[in-house]
């Protein structure tokens, strides 16, 4: 008897260069190099196989994939996992669709979108992988003016945090407060208004209200803070939701006001494990491809995995996702 | 034609206030109020039909046929009155009016609010960041504010445009979303906050004729007025910046006497640019009030909030500077305050019924707004 199949959908949103098309790239060549190093499994990759390949070819390479103007992506594969040993696999089919990440701002500026249908689609998808690189979250001003060559990277000022300073969204029945500033601390600019402004819209093509939480587990966000290698250690060490609540704490009393605590988690994501602009890296990354997530566990404590689909994972599957894994 | 509004029109609990901009009193059962099934939704299906069988489409249903709009529903930028109109419809939104003369600081309060609430620096305001319909107009002040290097010759976020009186952008909005109830007994409040030119509040104070109103009929509504007073100014012009800063109070005195501020309950002078002030001022919060603790500059318009206390209105004084530096160089200071103030006279526990005759209404067709859901809309 063939196994019943789900059709699931998960939207890929973030902005230019946020790190969608290296995570895609990524995750599919860590499908290919099977259950060691990935927790999904092939069913069926579908009659045309060369968007796959045109994806990670250039990763195989130790080069970053990189897209053509208006080039879309969109990953059909069969799949199937397992939540836990015990369990029997579930089998499903995953759609993901890539876009522009330039089409973010101009929803922004312009109020208007390509491609409709596509849109609709993302905000009806069971699931969002949201993209935030963390260089791209620096504080405008500081980067306009203050960072000094090379370094883009925020640092964080005053005492330093501890993973039990902040609560987590996903396993905390609480939202974490952001630090306290003092007097001489610079005032951070919010840059992520023009994510908050695309949500708020695919909000409403699901015809929800401002502040109405969908039912738990009906829709899920996975945070990814991409190139997490190239956060500072002392940033690595915590929970990524910290560093989110002390860089961009707008989006994390967003999504805590619009969505069920238990259906957002965020992930630190480094889909190569490193910069392939780094020459040994890239050398490294050409004999033995692989990239890591980190998150907080249940017990708080922050977790290293090869497993990049483990955001895949929990929009799916919840918690219960994470649990294999902890 | 398919109808898609679905506000709920009331609650069959008689101890619900969840609609008023309360508290669901099934909040234990229900963590989404909106879920809560003693709220009674008119009887309007999602293929059409509205359940009075020939129920004929008003102008003021949004149908099918508005759908096949270009724009996403709202316009990221300041709301104009009508569109904050709209919303009132919609929801009992807090309405607090930010008021003062030309450069008085109004916007740059605003921006600055803003930014701490966008960085978790709330201090003693008690609400989330949940959701706002001007995040472009946000942005732009903000882009202004972050421009600023210190020249004390050039306005932080620029002049507020005086634009058509008939159609101005008038108001920044926020969804706010309070944290003490989390998770349960989530709400969400929405808050219009005035943001006009000065000379529109300056000439009204002048002259208090139909043309002069117009821009300002919020002023109807509104249930905190925000009078910016710039102390800076204040302390280099003398008593005529305060006698010019006392007229608006007079005048906002004269509108609540008359009965044209029926929501009014609150009137708060901001002091801005005190990082400029080289008085003393009275260093403790509770004497604030005291007029004999102030320096004489500030008597006359302390009078003038005393006159408004009497009147059964609450005042306060608050000491803020909102850039006193460029962003890198430091925080704003007390922004959240006349914010926190407001919102616990218009949401705390001893709040104020608001706008008691509210119900939900319909939308109008041609309603350009994210509440007003529209059905596969949105198409470029």
């Amino acid at each position: 008897m063939s196994p019943s199949i789900d059709q699931r959908t998960v939207a890929l949103l973030g902005g230019p260069d946020s790190g969608k098309t290296t995570f895609l790239a990524a995750l599919v060549d860590s499908i290919q190099q099977g259950p060691e190093r990935c927790s999904l499994e092939f069913e069926d990759e579908g009659e045309d196989v060369s968007p796959h390949r045109k994806l990670t070819e250039p990763l195989l390479l130790g080069k970053y994939p990189q897209r053509t103007k208006g080039e879309r992506l969109h990953i059909d594969l069969g799949l199937s996992t397992r939540l836990s040993p015990a369990k029997s696999p579930s089998h499903f089919r995953l759609q993901i669709g890539d876009y522009n990440g330039e089409e973010l701002e101009r929803l922004f500026r312009r109020l208007s979108v390509d491609n409709f249908e596509e849109w609709e689609q993302r905000a009806n998808a069971q699931g969002l992988l949201l993209f935030l690189r963390p260089d791209a979250i620096y504080p405008l001003v500081a980067k306009k003016r203050d960072a000094p060559a090379g370094e883009q990277l925020a640092v964080p000022g005053g005492p330093v945090l501890t993973p039990a300073d902040m609560g987590i969204g996903s396993v905390v029945a609480e939202v974490p407060e952001a630090r306290k500033l003092t007097a001489d601390d610079p005032v951070r600019v919010p840059t992520v208004l023009a994510l908050v402004e695309l949500i708020q819209y695919l909000r409403r093509l699901r015809r929800l209200l401002p502040g109405e939480r969908p039912p738990q587990g009906s829709f899920r966000i996975a945070i990814v803070l991409s190139a997490w290698d190239a956060v500072p250690a002392t940033w690595r060490q915590q929970r990524p939701v910290a560093y989110l609540m002390e860089h961009a704490s707008l989006l994390v009393d967003f999504l805590a006001s619009n969505y069920h605590l238990d259906d957002v988690f965020y992930f630190g994501v480094s889909s190569t494990g490193g910069d392939l602009g780094v020459t040994s890296h890239a050398k490294r990354y050409r004999d033995d491809p692989g990239g890591y997530v980190c998150y907080a566990n249940h017990a708080g404590r922050v977790v290293q995995s090869s497993d990049l689909a483990l955001p895949i994972r929990f929009v799916l599957f919840g918690d219960e996702a994470i649990v294999r894994e902890t | 034609m398919a109808i898609i509004q679905r506000k709920p029109s009331s609650c069959g609990n008689a101890h619900c206030t969840f609609l008023h901009g309360g508290r669901c009193a099934r909040a234990a059962e229900f963590a989404d109020p909106w879920k809560c099934t003693d709220l009674v939704f008119d009887q309007i299906d999602e293929v059409g039909a509205e359940s009075s069988a020939n129920a004929e489409p008003s102008d003021s249903m949004v149908t099918a046929s508005s759908a096949q709009r270009i724009d996403l529903g709202w316009r990221g930028r300041h709301l104009t009155f009508q569109e904050s109109d709209l919303l009132r419809r919609s929801t009992p939104a807090r309405t607090i009016a930010v008021l003062g003369d030309t450069n008085a600081g109004k916007s740059s309060l605003l921006t600055a609010f803003f930014l701490q609430l966008a960085n978790g620096q709330r201090e003693r305001f008690p609400y989330r960041f949940a959701s706002s319909l001007t995040l472009y107009g946000w942005r732009t002040l903000i882009e202004h504010a972050a421009d600023w290097q210190g020249d004390k010759k050039e306005s932080v976020v620029g002049h507020t445009p005086k634009g058509d009186k008939e159609s101005a952008d008038t108001f920044l909005h926020l969804g706010l979303s309070p944290v003490e109830e989390e998770p349960c007994g989530h709400r969400h409040i929405d808050v219009l906050l005035s943001d006009v030119p000065g000379e529109w509040i300056r000439e009204y104070t002048e002259r208090a004729n139909e043309s002069n109103r117009q821009p300002l009929a919020f002023l109807t509504y509104m249930q905190v007025a925000l009078l910016v007073i710039d102390a800076d100014r204040l302390e280099r012009e003398g008593q005529i910046a305060a006698a010019a800063s006392s007229f608006i109070l007079q005048r906002l005195l004269s509108l609540y006497n008359q009965g044209q501020t029926p929501q009014l309950r609150a009137v708060f002078v901001v002091l801005s640019k005190c990082d400029k002030l080289k008085a003393e001022l009275p260093p403790q919060a509770a004497d604030l009030r005291k007029a004999e603790s102030w320096p004489p500059l500030f008597r006359r318009i302390l009078a003038q909030l005393a006159n408004l206390q009497k009147r059964g209105l609450a005042t306060d004084v608050f000491v803020t500077s909102a850039f006193g530096q460029p962003l890198s160089k430091g925080q704003p200071k007390s922004v959240v305050q006349p914010f926190g103030a407001a919102m616990e006279l218009l949401d705390g526990p001893t709040k104020m019924p608001l706008a008691p005759s509210w119900q939900p209404q319909a939308i109008p067709a041609d309603a350009s707004y994210f509440y007003f859901l529209h059905a596969g809309d949105g198409k470029p």
